[in-house]
């Protein structure tokens, strides 16, 4: 496999903060990899992921992706990197309300000047993937916190980005959604080979990837690697460490 | 922390919000206050008003202003109450009773006010000095300007009284939100998920059919007598045009414009685009709630550019009409010889030097009978004129045209020919063709046919109305019957036309020629009889001004922060700024351009029906309707877009933060 993005002893600092929110930061991620990104409150995981996604500037240090130097993008070359790189999954859907789901789907698709016609194929493919094909002329409103969420996984996937930011996506969901979405995410890893950074506290979650970084003050305290375990394995593993980690309070 | 405290501090870390609320309020008082003063001004309304008209349409305006500050503070009250929502639920939430809401937002609502009128007061004050000084120079009155208090108390205790009613108003309109609003709505209502919209086509078609028949009605006015308006009666079809354009206004915006975006979303290949994907369905998800806006704006935008464009026709037309009532800057009809010498040399004595023509004409009156006789030969004012022509020398007619700087079309006349020249135009020519029978005296008639018809008049029509012009020759066989002569003394050139002293002079020496007529006395007439209503008018069009740039402002700006997530959502999905600026400015362009273009159409159509119906039409060039009209429509689309760009400032302000 090869590296899709290098983060290089990446500092955020805050005004009025006196620690910062990532300190010196460094890790690779591989092409096709499902990632997860573990710790507790204020442990640096938000702010990780906003200056991976272009949203906020790392004070210091380098983030690359392919040739990208990310922290060197100005307003409207970041907005661009967006729309051609990356996708977004979050805990509050960010589902746009006066939009059906069909074009909720459509909108990232819309950006990249798509034809209508394979814009309608790929959403087509995409909420059958997603189990949602019923749910098309529905707005967010009508569906449940499930059957939203899956959508916002559906538009985060549709542009086939090479990386997608998933920023707690289960957060909002009960238990059977949200394994619904977890498999849905580790499927579409699996047949289409994208990338997933995902941003959890929940050992559940964490479980369907394939290595887990964990973050304490805005530092990598430790990794956790899958090798290929049963999920179930995996699981107990990262019961495991996160008991070790309480102990180490 | 009191409740006084709470508002206070609300209203300053709102400032910028609340900033352009209290402008507004202040500049819509400023109006109130300076229109209530200049209606209780004793000293100039003595000067301006004789029989009390103006008194009354005062009164007219003085409602149309009240009714307009309530509306327009209720609005904008519901508007910041439906923002604030949350805010009140976190107060409920805390432990705030309801009657404690109320006494915050009442306090609120009494510092705005007070802040407004007391901005208003000084304001008004001193918009009112300045409006009735303007009016004193425009009609040269002679008053004592010193003895017009700068603050009317009368009027201070008026806008008092007024404001109170209106903090009772709003007062009353929070209770009854507040009351019917439980807990949950407080903390919900303002991101509450409205439903769809399901265009209805049947709906549709008879909107558009009701506006296509409006419209229809008002264009058939038109055709005169042979119009709907005259054969079945004018209240009848005036109240039939209105419901069909008012219902077909509701129902376009109801169901035709959601069916037109309903079709942009099913055609994928249009929806598809970077801004329609989010425009066409955010408009199509809250025409509902705003549609009433919508309405409420096409009717606004109707209102004010029709009172603003009959308005300017109405000072315009009558003006430019001068030109036609009174072709020489100065005539009169010739009663006494010797009088008329002593006006000519009091006239060369007082305008000492200065250079002007006179010049003598004499017309001809006969009788001549015909079957198609003209609608002139038989005008006649209250028995001061006998049915009958006037006939003029063709090269008099040339002369006196070119002393008036015009050129004469006419270029030769045989002795069986003549020209009539008309008082009302006649694009049919009905009269052309037609064979006079002269009576020349002594029994004898001879016959001419009339080859062309004519506007322009070379005399007033005080002076002579059915000019007719002939040859030279066949002037003199009339003249050597001895028929009855008319002489006119015509005066033209320098400053006869635009100032007044020529007149004066002549108005001196004959006081008692009732035919001496000017042009510049004409037209300071015009100004001075209408200046108090189109003042009046004035006001109110402001008035209209204001509510729809307001209203459009606030809907807008509403509009905008209720969506910012989505485009914070947008943004993260790599629209770019301008890409969301863009977004913006679409969605603020349906709210702008929808009643623009249908409230202009229905005040187009308005104002013809006006002309048609209430203007005596002696011009006939349909060109002298499009500059007024274009110049109340600039106007109004200079203000229109002024808030359109306040508009889109704040609005990307609000989606940018």
């Amino acid at each position: 496999m090869s590296t899709l993005l290098q983060v290089m002893d990446v500092t955020k600092v805050y005004k009025n903060q006196p620690k910062p929110g990532l300190d010196h930061v460094s890790f690779e991620v591989e092409k096709g990899e499902f990632l997860g990104i573990m710790g507790a409150s204020g442990s640096g995981k938000t702010t990780l992921l906003n200056v991976l996604s272009t949203i906020d500037i790392p004070t210091s240090g380098h983030i690359v992706m392919g040739k990208t130097h990310i922290e060197k993008l100005g307003q409207g070359q970041a907005a661009d990197f967006r729309k051609n790189n990356l996708g977004f999954i979050f805990q509050e859907y960010f589902l746009l309300d006066s939009l059906t789901v069909r074009e909720n789907i459509a909108v990232p698709l819309t950006l990249l000047h798509k034809p209508a016609k394979e814009i309608d194929k790929k959403v087509k493919e995409l909420v059958e993937l997603f189990g949602i094909d019923s749910q098309l002329k529905k707005y967010p409103s009508e569906l449940s916190g499930g059957q939203r969420q899956r959508v916002a996984a559906a538009r985060a996937m549709v542009k086939r980005p090479p990386l997608i930011f998933a920023d707690e996506p289960t957060g909002a969901l009960d238990s059977s959604s949200a394994t619904e979405l977890l498999t849905a995410l580790t499927e579409v890893n699996h047949t289409l080979g994208t990338t997933i950074l995902m941003v959890t506290h929940d050992p559940y979650a964490a479980s369907y990837t394939d290595r887990i970084l964990y973050f304490k003050d805005g530092h990598i305290i430790s990794e956790l690697q899958r090798h290929n375990a049963e999920r179930r394995r995996f699981y107990e593993a990262i019961m495991q460490e996160s008991a070790r980690q309480d102990e180490k309070r | 922390m009191n409740l006084a405290t709470i508002a206070l501090k609300n209203l300053k870390r709102n400032f910028s919000f609340y900033s352009l609320y209290l402008v507004s309020v202040s500049f819509v008082l400023m109006i109130y206050f300076c229109f209530t003063s200049f209606s209780m001004n004793e000293v100039i309304m003595e000067k301006i008003s004789s029989d009390g008209r103006v008194e009354m349409m005062c009164s007219v305006v003085a409602v149309f202003i009240m009714a307009f500050v309530v509306f327009y503070m209720f609005y904008s009250n519901n508007f910041f109450m439906r923002r604030r929502m949350k805010e009140l639920g976190i107060y409920a939430l805390l432990g705030y009773r309801k009657g404690d809401m109320l006494r915050l937002l009442t306090i609120e609502n009494i510092f705005v006010c007070l802040g407004g009128m007391f901005a208003g007061i000084l304001a008004g004050s001193l918009l009112h000095i300045g409006i009735t000084a303007g009016i004193v120079a425009l009609l040269g009155l002679t008053i004592d300007m010193g003895a017009i208090p700068f603050i009317n108390p009368q009027a201070v205790s008026s806008i008092f009284l007024f404001i109170l009613a209106v903090l009772l108003t709003l007062t009353l309109s929070n209770a009854g939100l507040l009351l019917k609003s439980t807990l949950l709505d407080l903390v919900r209502l303002e991101k509450k998920v409205e439903k769809p919209v399901r265009p209805n086509i049947v709906l549709s078609v008879i909107g558009i059919i009701a506006l296509l028949g409006g419209y229809a009605l008002a264009l058939d006015m038109v055709r005169g007598a042979q119009s709907v308006w005259t054969t079945i009666g004018f209240y009848p079809i005036a109240l039939l045009t209105l419901v069909l354009v008012v219902v077909g206004t509701v129902l376009t915006i109801y169901s035709f414009v959601p069916f037109v975006c309903q079709c942009i979303k099913n055609r994928h290949s249009v929806l598809y685009r970077e801004n329609t994907i989010i425009v066409a369905p955010k408009f199509m998800h809250r025409i509902r709630s705003n549609a009433k806006s919508l309405i409420l704006l096409i009717l606004l935008v109707a209102g004010t550019l029709s009172v603003f464009g009959a308005t300017t026709l109405s000072v315009w037309y009558p003006y430019r009409a001068v030109e036609r009532i009174i072709p020489s800057a100065i005539e009169y009809r010739v009663e006494d010889e010797q009088l008329n010498k002593q006006a000519l040399e009091a006239l060369a004595e007082g305008l000492n030097g200065q250079e002007y023509q006179v010049q003598e004409t004499n017309l001809l009156k006969i009788t001549a009978s015909s079957d198609r006789l003209p609608d002139e030969y038989s005008i006649s004012s209250e028995g001061v004129r006998t049915p009958g022509f006037e006939c003029m020398r063709l090269s008099d007619y040339d002369t006196l045209l070119n002393s008036q700087g015009k050129e004469s079309s006419i270029s030769e006349l045989s002795d069986t020919e003549c020209v009539l020249v008309k008082y009302r135009p006649d694009p049919e020519n009905s009269d052309v063709g037609a064979v006079y029978h002269l009576d020349i005296g002594n029994g004898v008639s001879t016959d001419v046919t009339v080859v062309q018809t004519t506007l322009d008049n070379p005399i007033g029509f005080a002076n002579s109305v059915a000019t007719l012009l002939v040859s030279d020759q066949l002037y003199q066989n009339i003249e050597s019957g001895q028929p009855e002569k008319i002489t006119v003394v015509s005066i033209n050139g320098g400053m006869t036309r635009s100032d007044g002293t020529a007149y004066t002079i002549l108005k001196n020496t004959m006081p008692d020629n009732i035919y001496l007529a000017s042009a510049w006395q004409r037209q300071t007439e015009i100004i001075q009889l209408n200046s108090s209503t189109y003042l009046l008018i004035a006001f109110a069009t402001i008035i209209f001004l204001i509510a729809t740039g307001s209203i459009l402002y606030f809907q807008n700006l509403s509009a905008v922060t209720y969506d910012r997530d989505d485009y914070n959502i947008l943004q993260r999905m790599g629209y770019n700024k301008n890409m969301i600026k863009r977004c913006v400015r679409r969605q603020i362009q349906i709210y702008f351009v929808i009643p623009y273009v249908i409230g202009m159409l229905h005040s187009i159509f308005a104002i013809i029906c006006y002309k048609s119906a209430l203007m005596d039409d002696v011009l006939g060039q349909a060109g002298e309707v499009i500059l007024p009209i274009a110049l109340a429509v600039g106007i109004f689309s200079i203000v229109y877009f002024i808030y359109y760009e306040v508009t889109k400032y704040s609005c990307y302000k609000a989606a940018m933060n």
